[in-house]
């Protein structure tokens, strides 16, 4: 009788001291990845499953964890690489370095990675097109982009805008229209209700800049300059106020005359 | 040819009888039933993670019914002495190591195809149902023959375990080394891919001269892993394949016969 009352008392406190275990997301996730050689030859025949469980778990961390910082960033990464790396033929992996990257910073990462995915995948037009948009909006490339369009342009299933949007690259078009633009493609084929939260999250912010951009350019025609800061806008009623950052930040106009959070929008 | 078929009879009966096989049927079943909802944690493309998991969830039945029941089942004819029973009837000692590959052949068959029918019963559920915006194509007769070379693959890997049977001490070393030439024969491209990259420079040539002898000695098990060309519907070879197949049916019998005579030396005592 006291070893069964001994045996239900050990169950009830690993119950119940479960609770008093500290999980936190960040430490779970950001575990040592293992090189993706040894990764390879570990898993074996089951790479594609190996590979299938670590873009969960960067596509996890990407969606739950905020503010990341520069390691964290770093970790996803690495984490999309290694799942690219087990299964090459897999196109997830080059969407999250295409769609999510750049935008934490990580632009030599995800080049990368698209470049690896060029070999193996073809025939996808979503590869060379992110490819394109990293050298046009994050490198400020226009001939490169331009050569990427053409390129995704002559896939099949590619968007019929695209070659239209190869030759405008050569004329300097606005950055945040396209950055729209592209957005809202991405947006058409998630389905994962947080990752969609994300990205409207960023189109938000990004039709905010576009908005100031529209009103800079009003200002500009009316006094012949660009104001000295943003405030300037709403003093000569041009517009209300400034629209607020969904990210946190403050908008502001950087020295090129640019328009910028200070959040960097992450 | 009455004694073969009578032997790989009983081993088969005696195969369903053991309690770890239905408990792994049961378990590979619920696992393929539920791979869509597991699959679903995923982002974009969920089907497939879905063929991954039911694809490699067969791999590891297989893998299980060639390698640990094989060697466990032979063992256990050692250990029990029924095998004197089967030795002191007019049959010969290659019938019987014969006899015992074809009723393992049909056991692992039998468990593969149970696991099949329910792996393809819940991707079609889940290709059916699954919210997504565009319908991936699957190919489906690929799937088919990636199942068919799964199961040369198993073959391969029951003629290995019942070769080192055949001069084994103990089942368990038989299952060690049966497993560790599995592990090499799968990986065997992969090694060869990294040796041959920018990787492999630092590598020294002794090791590679190793590697080389070892690629062209050991069973290359890749070969016969067709699961990625099913999964991305990659155009597979015609006559590479049937290449393939012949390449395992006679490491398959080469290993058989060599099973043969070592047993037909054995001192049974």
């Amino acid at each position: 009788m006291i070893r069964l009352i001994v045996g239900i008392f050990c169950f009830l406190i690993s119950v119940f001291g479960h609770n008093f275990i500290k999980w936190e997301l960040r430490t779970w996730a950001i575990s040592p990845l293992p090189r993706p050689e040894s990764a390879l030859i570990l898993s074996g025949e089951f790479a594609p499953l190996t590979g299938d469980f670590f873009l969960v778990k960067a596509a996890v961390f990407y969606s739950e964890v905020n503010q990341k910082n520069p390691e964290e960033t770093l970790w996803l990464a690495r984490a999309i690489y290694l799942a690219s790396y087990l299964d090459p033929y897999y196109f997830e992996p080059y969407w999250t370095a295409g769609v999510l990257l750049p935008w934490e910073g990580r632009i030599e990462e995800a080049r990368a990675i698209l470049t690896r995915g060029l070999k193996y995948l073809p025939q996808r037009w979503e590869i060379p097109f992110y490819l394109g948009f990293i050298s046009f909006y994050f490198e400020h490339d226009n001939r490169e982009a331009a050569r990427y369009f053409l390129k995704a342009s002559r896939l099949p299933d590619s968007p019929a805008y695209l070659p239209l949007l190869a030759t405008r690259l050569a004329v300097k078009g606005s950055e945040t229209r396209m950055a729209i633009a592209f957005l809202e493609q991405e947006l058409q084929e998630v389905e994962d209700e947080k990752l969609k939260e994300r990205l409207l999250k960023r189109l938000t912010a990004l039709k905010a800049i576009l908005y100031l951009e529209e009103t800079l350019k009003q200002y500009k025609q009316r006094y012949g300059r660009l104001p000295v800061q943003l405030e300037d806008l709403v003093k000569k009623r041009l517009i209300p106020r400034i629209p607020p950052d969904p990210y946190g930040g403050k908008f502001y106009l950087t020295e090129t005359g640019r328009i910028w959070s200070t959040s960097n929008l992450r | 040819m009455r004694q073969l078929t009578a032997i790989a009879q009983v081993t088969f009966k005696e195969g369903i009888r053991e309690r770890v096989f239905l408990g792994v049927i049961v378990f590979s079943v619920l696992l393929f039933l539920g791979s869509g909802f597991v699959a679903d944690l995923s982002i974009g493309n969920i089907l497939k993670v879905t063929q991954d998991i039911g694809l490699s969830g067969l791999s590891f039945l297989g893998l299980f019914m060639a390698i640990f029941l094989s060697t466990s089942l032979i063992a256990k004819d050692l250990d029990k002495k029924t095998v004197y029973l089967v030795v002191s009837k007019p049959i010969a000692r290659w019938q019987y190591v014969w006899g015992k590959f074809l009723g393992l052949c049909a056991l692992t068959t039998f468990a593969l195809a149970i696991g099949l029918i329910a792996f393809l019963i819940s991707l079609f559920y889940f290709w059916k149902t699954a919210p997504l915006i565009q319908t991936p194509h699957i190919a489906w007769t690929k799937h088919l023959l990636a199942f068919i070379f799964l199961n040369f693959k198993m073959f391969l890997l029951i003629a290995i375990a019942i070769f080192f049977s055949s001069f084994c001490s103990s089942s368990l070393i038989a299952f060690f080394f049966s497993f560790m030439f599995y592990l090499t024969g799968a990986n065997l491209q992969n090694v060869k891919m990294i040796l041959s990259s920018r990787l492999g420079e630092k590598v020294s040539p002794y090791l590679k001269a190793i590697f080389n002898f070892a690629y062209y000695f050991l069973p290359n098990l890749s070969l016969l892993d067709l699961k990625q060309a099913a999964v991305h519907n990659l155009p597979l070879n015609e006559s590479n394949l049937i290449l393939v197949l012949i390449y395992a049916l006679s490491y398959t019998m080469a290993l058989l016969f060599g099973a043969s005579f070592i047993f037909s030396k054995k001192e049974l005592n």
